[in-house]
């Protein structure tokens, strides 16, 4: 990453190395405070938690294996995010490029984009029922929301002196808008791509609190109903690890696919 | 385009929003009003639930200001807490190896899961709630701050060192004013999460504020009142971020991200 | 890193999509809301051993894992029937859902505890008319109380303030889910706990709390019961009252075999992700009997849901007065009229 060429540049083991030791360091004062201190009262001990996970592999929580809760809560994550990039890019280089699209559409978006998932439930449910469509919805809107800003921060932050040189060589409205303002706003997208997809993540909770029988989410919710604090870590500990798959993978993707400039992170 | 005409057509699609609201609702009854109102029931819920308490025992007045108070007081401490810690993360490299997979693997998980901490560590006051807020707002204060700070231009801390600054003049000198538009933006992106968690932190032990506000309702089933929340949700965010931009065009030269 | 991505969307699709509920069901399939709580368990019981389809009728049964989306989904037409406490009231108050069935005592869940040093436990009967409640006015007086709001709970403190000339203001009431209260209390914070079964078993047993009142030594009745939509009710009559049928004659088969339904209890609890051992099923289903059918014949119906939760409801500001006659009127004993 170039970005961390100004004091990273030392060598990959030694990164691993420190962040081996930070983990280690992180989950013993978790399990001394466990042990030592009032901590214990509220919340387990990391090896009890990863016991517990590792049982849930086998015996079912509810219904279903933690594997398959998760495949659950990936399936509308996915799904959800999918809808949210196909809606939030398009929508966002409506406004960034076109005087017309702003003035539409950024009223309306500014009133909308602070309303959070949760407080969707109600309508999702009367609009797309208790299936699917509505957890669908729910991860859709929290993920569009930070996809539509920075399409939107992207495109309109398009260098004009780049601008200029196309028309300079001839090019019209069309190829500005496809060579220039598309490519230059990239790293902005893949920012929101990110962000979004954090977010679609931690709405899966807001997500199953719908109506399921199944998901990460729905761990949390039925361990908070019942005061089970090692369940409600499995989920938060699932949730956390997945999370931090996917970025990764997305931020590989980025990798590839603009190579000329990543906004580091 | 001239101002004027790009108010117009926002105003009319505003207005064309309210319209088709109005069309599917009390035009068309395509939906149970008792789930989705029309405009004009929610009109009548906002101008009763400003003098009414009943049913969730607050004035929409006294549940914004509940509200503000906790989202901002999470939000500076978010800021307070965050900004440095970017800027530290960035410039000094131990810093950010021992922090950043500790920062990468937390930050994944939503705020409610950390209620049950947070109720042990500062209890079920005011404070509890502004620490889930926090755990919001603190992750785009570092991310952008971070960000902000390693894509200072190597050839201006170059110059600088060359004509002999201390890495101290390097950081607040060059590093922070070159990442200011970034931090900037991460201030705004995390003014819109310290408020769209409102929702969440409140589900813990409040007697007043919008987000509880919406819980409430949906208990008893007031839609309307639901809408109320939801819409005060909505414009009162885009009011703070629009002074927050105000206050970014007054400060913040250069770059506008 | 493109074939990972692949991969993981191609699981991710060709999994196996669980379509929620149509909007549109036939006449003789019952899509009713459940939860992890002792009420679901005749209903849940009944499908479970295929007595629904037995009976010419289709039970599905649709879990929640909270109160308040079950009856945003009644009135939003996607389940015809749910298993629920309080909150039921506000269904047939705001969207004309009906009472069909009474399905179990729902008072002696609730239970209101405090640490062993508090004042309030050394003070019982206080009120010569309650002589099992503990505290006093003196005692009880600025206590802060972790309790969910809405709730059969909230009625339950208010009554307990009652009972020592007191309101609601002159205690702190601190709004807050079972399972964060719970938690909270065992930090230190709060005086008076609600909680309910089974959680009331480990404040007991494990934690050393004091018990100062129930809703039962409150002299309170509540009850569960099976509420079901306008539309359902129109539409789906026959099937609802051989539902209802099911239900009571179900109930008298879980108040016989007690082990049988120990068991059972316990498995639908697991499956809502929660767990309870036998023993603590077997408490709960001790101090909470299901009604039978000797119960639909003899109760006046409706009569507690009327008297308890209709009042505080409205007393409490949470519902209008003016909605107490529709409230009543959406009491329908027409199901239970076949046990008389």
């Amino acid at each position: 990453m170039s970005s961390r060429s100004i004091s990273i540049a030392g060598s990959r083991t030694e990164v691993v190395l420190y962040a081996v030791a930070a983990l280690a360091g992180f989950f013993i004062v978790w399990q001394l405070l466990v042990m030592y201190t009032a901590v214990g009262m509220v919340m387990p001990s990391p090896i009890e938690v990863v016991e517990a996970m590792v049982a849930s592999c086998a015996d079912p929580i509810g219904s279903k294996t933690l594997p398959m809760h998760i495949l659950f809560s990936l399936r509308r994550v996915l799904i959800g995010y999918l809808l949210a990039v196909l809606i939030g890019i398009p929508v966002g280089i409506l406004m960034g490029c076109f005087q017309v699209g702003e003035a539409i559409i950024k009223p309306v978006f500014e009133i909308f984009r602070p309303i959070p998932g949760l407080a969707w439930i109600p309508l999702a449910i009367l609009w797309f029922g208790i299936g699917e469509e509505s957890k669908y919805f729910i991860i859709c809107v929290s993920a569009a929301v930070s996809i539509i800003l920075n399409t939107y921060e992207g495109a309109k932050s398009v260098d004009p002196t780049l601008v200029g040189a196309a028309r300079m060589l001839g090019a019209n409205d069309f190829q500005v808008f496809v060579f220039v303002t598309i490519p230059s706003s990239v790293p902005h997208i893949f920012a929101g791509l990110q962000v979004g997809l954090s977010s679609s993540w931690m709405a899966v909770i807001a997500a199953e609190m719908i109506r399921s029988s199944e998901g990460t989410g729905w761990i949390i919710t039925t361990g908070m109903d019942s005061g089970n604090t090692v369940q409600i870590l499995i989920g938060m500990v699932s949730i956390g690890f997945i999370g931090l798959i996917l970025a990764s993978l997305l931020r590989g993707l980025e990798k590839k696919l603009c190579t000329w400039r990543i906004q580091g992170r | 385009m001239k101002k004027s005409l790009k108010r117009l057509i926002s105003a009319i699609s505003i207005a064309s929003v309210l319209l088709f609201w109005y069309l599917i609702t009390d035009g068309l009854h395509l939906f149970s009003s008792y789930l989705f109102p029309s405009p004009v029931a929610v009109f009548k819920a906002f101008v009763n639930k400003l003098t009414v308490t009943v049913p969730d025992g607050g004035t929409l007045f006294t549940h914004l200001v509940a509200s503000l108070q906790v989202a901002l007081y999470g939000y500076f401490l978010g800021i307070v807490i965050g900004v440095p810690l970017g800027i530290l993360m960035a410039w000094h490299r131990k810093v950010d190896l021992i922090v950043k997979p500790i920062f990468d693997l937390i930050r994944p998980i939503p705020p409610v899961g950390w209620i049950p901490l947070m109720i042990l560590w500062v209890g079920i006051g005011q404070s509890a709630k502004a620490m889930v807020i926090f755990v919001s707002a603190v992750t785009p204060c570092i991310v952008n701050s971070y960000t902000g700070i390693k894509q200072t231009s190597q050839v201006h801390l170059w110059v600088a060192q060359t004509f002999g600054a201390t890495r101290r003049q390097m950081l607040f000198d060059v590093a922070i004013p070159s990442a200011l538009p970034m931090i900037f933006s991460g201030l705004k992106v995390s003014l819109g999460a310290s408020w769209m968690a409102l929702v969440a932190a409140e589900m813990l032990a409040s007697t007043k504020g919008l987000g509880y506000m919406i819980q409430m309702n949906r208990m008893v089933g007031r839609a309307d009142n639901i809408i109320v929340g939801m819409l005060m949700i909505g414009v009162v965010g885009a009011i703070l971020s629009a002074i927050l931009g105000l206050v970014e065009d007054r400060f913040v030269k250069g770059r506008h991200v | 890193m493109k074939r990972i991505l692949v991969i993981l969307l191609a699981i991710c699709m060709s999994f196996p999509a669980f379509a929620g509920g149509s909007s549109e069901t036939d006449s003789s399939t019952i899509r009713v809301g459940v939860m992890a709580a002792m009420t679901a368990l005749p209903v849940v019981d009944i499908v479970n051993n295929g007595l629904d389809e037995a009976n010419g009728i289709d039970v599905e049964l649709v879990q929640f894992t909270t109160g308040a989306p079950m009856n945003e989904a009644m009135a939003a037409g996607e389940i015809d029937a749910s298993c629920i406490g309080a909150a039921g009231v506000f269904a047939l108050a705001n969207f004309n859902a009906k009472m069909a069935a009474e399905l179990c005592d729902d008072t002696v869940a609730i239970e209101l505890f405090v640490r062993p040093d508090n004042p309030i436990a050394s003070v019982k009967g206080a009120n010569p008319d309650y002589p099992d409640v503990y505290g006093d006015a003196g005692s009880v007086k600025g206590a802060v109380v972790l309790c969910p709001a809405g709730t059969l709970s909230q009625y339950e403190v208010q009554r307990y303030v009652d009972l020592f000339g007191l309101t609601m203001d002159d205690i702190q009431f601190v709004p807050m889910e079972y399972g964060q209260a719970y938690s909270a209390f065992v930090t230190g914070e709060g005086d008076i706990l609600a909680t309910r079964s089974p959680q009331t078993y480990t404040a007991a047993d494990e934690m050393g709390w004091v018990s100062i009142a129930s809703l039962q030594n409150l002299n309170a009745s509540a009850t569960a019961q099976l509420v079901v939509s306008e539309k359902a009710y129109k539409d789906k009559a026959d099937a609802l009252n051989t539902l209802v049928r099911l239900i009571y004659e179900r109930g008298d088969y879980l108040n016989e075999n007690v082990d049988y339904a120990a068991q059972a209890l316990a498995d639908w609890f697991a499956e809502c992700g929660q767990t309870i051992d036998m023993e603590t099923s077997k408490r709960q289903l001790a101090t909470k009997p299901f009604y039978g059918t000797a119960d639909a014949a003899e109760r006046e119906f409706g009569a507690d849901f009327r008297n308890t939760l209709v009042d505080f409801t409205i007393s409490s500001g949470q519902l209008d007065e003016s909605q107490r006659e529709v409230t009543y009127s959406n009491v329908k004993a027409d199901f239970v009229e076949q046990f008389k």
